[in-house]
């Protein structure tokens, strides 16, 4: 009897213990990687969005002061884009590089005048565009920013 | 006899597997054993690192990107602010509403000043006194006494904000000016202004009685490992869209 509980203390582990360990270890292991892989996108996608959102205003100034508001609907590399709206001082290299991979859709549309304002309008034609941008990059739905805005059609018709 | 062969048959099975647990790896089983961890160890090493370098590169952007952000929030925000009646108070400066010089700071690089008219409603005045909210704003580019501050040694610029009361005559006006840097992580400075009587751009801005209806900005900030990031954006003006077409008043 006394033989064989010596045995059993020295036994060691079974190997159903030793692939739980492993199981668990793996697991938590995982769980971090996982943990900083995603701080890792979500900074990647902050810079992004600091670009588009820097894009963005250069395009819709040029629309604004410009008064590009003709009806339109295109989708271009961004760096394109802003060429067909003259948003660029010159041609430049290094914005064409920070815009990479960077595309933009654009839709112009007229926008109907509220009931409101009939009076002032005498019904005729609209005074406001709806501008819509939209800047995408990545595969992600989330890789994207868009942005509604209005102008005046014809600046200085109200 | 019975209870004699139980005994005895025990002592053989104890004894047995006695021998079995005392029985160690053989060489094979070790080695290969060791070669399994130590692939594993490496595979798992390789990714920690990588993982460690991408979290110290994005540390080291983050800073930056928080200063273009406040940056670019910042002149976008006076720029929109700028009128277009008045003279600029500065020195050196006179009959001018908005100026724009172009400058270079190290070869390609521009390190553009910019001086303008602002209304700043709640400015403050160091002196408790009561002012307009009108003030000249002026950013400009200048060496930094303590470059380099970044790890590649490359030189960096320091970004200076100006503010100048609206008060007569100039001499008490520059008495009470309000001068601190914005950054010292400013590598170049761009600025591009359209005029909207010509519908084209320009480099530097001289025009009297009438600013620029838009203006474009680019910056190249270093961070401090050294690596180079750049951002650009533009701001439309309503003050300077030209007159018959933002009242309506047509010719």
């Amino acid at each position: 009897m006394a033989v064989k509980s010596k045995l059993q203390i020295s036994s060691g582990f079974t190997l159903i213990e030793v692939i739980m360990a492993v199981v668990i270890l793996s697991g938590s292991l995982v769980v971090l990687l996982g943990l900083q892989s995603a701080a890792v996108s979500k900074a990647l996608r902050d810079r992004n969005q600091l670009k588009a959102m820097m894009a963005a205003r250069q395009i819709l100034a040029a629309i604004e002061i410009q008064s590009e508001t003709e009806p339109r609907s295109e989708t271009e590399t961004v760096y394109r884009l802003m060429e067909n709206l003259n948003a660029l001082p010159t041609a430049d290299e290094e914005l064409q590089e920070l815009y990479n991979n960077m595309n933009a859709e654009l839709e112009i549309a007229e926008w109907p005048n509220p009931e409101a304002l009939s009076a002032l309008t005498d019904g005729e034609s609209n005074f406001l565009n709806r501008v819509r941008l939209r800047i995408f990059w990545g595969e992600f739905p989330d890789d994207q920013l868009e942005i509604v805005y209005f102008v005046p059609n014809n600046l200085g018709q109200l | 006899m019975k209870s004699d062969s139980i005994i005895s048959s025990h002592i053989v099975l104890t004894n047995k597997s006695n021998k079995r647990r005392k029985q160690a790896f053989t060489l094979i089983e070790v080695i290969i054993a060791i070669s399994i961890l130590s692939i594993v160890f490496m595979t798992a090493y390789r990714g920690l690192s990588q993982i460690a370098r991408s979290k110290t590169l994005l540390d080291d952007e983050r800073e930056i990107l928080q200063i273009a952000n406040t940056l670019s929030s910042r002149l976008s925000r006076e720029l929109q602010m700028s009128i277009k009646e008045g003279e600029i108070q500065y020195p050196g400066e006179k009959e001018l509403i908005f100026k724009g010089i172009e400058a270079s700071v190290s070869g390609n690089n521009r390190g553009d000043q910019i001086i303008f008219l602002a209304n700043e409603a709640g400015q403050y005045v160091p002196d408790g006194q009561s002012h307009s909210g009108l003030v000249t704003i002026s950013y400009r580019v200048v060496k930094d006494p303590d470059a380099p501050r970044t790890d590649s040694k490359e030189q960096t610029f320091l970004l200076i904000r100006d503010e100048v009361p609206n008060i007569q005559p100039l001499e008490d006006a520059l008495a009470k000016i309000m001068t601190f840097p914005i950054t010292n992580r400013l590598k170049s400075l761009e600025f591009n202004y359209f005029n909207s009587k010509s519908q084209s751009w320009q480099r530097t801005w001289e025009e009297k009685e009438l600013i620029p209806s838009m203006i474009s900005f680019k910056f190249k900030l270093l961070t401090p490992l050294g690596r180079e990031f750049i951002f650009a954006t533009a701001v439309p003006i309503k003050a300077g869209v030209e007159e018959d077409r933002a009242t309506g008043v047509g010719p």
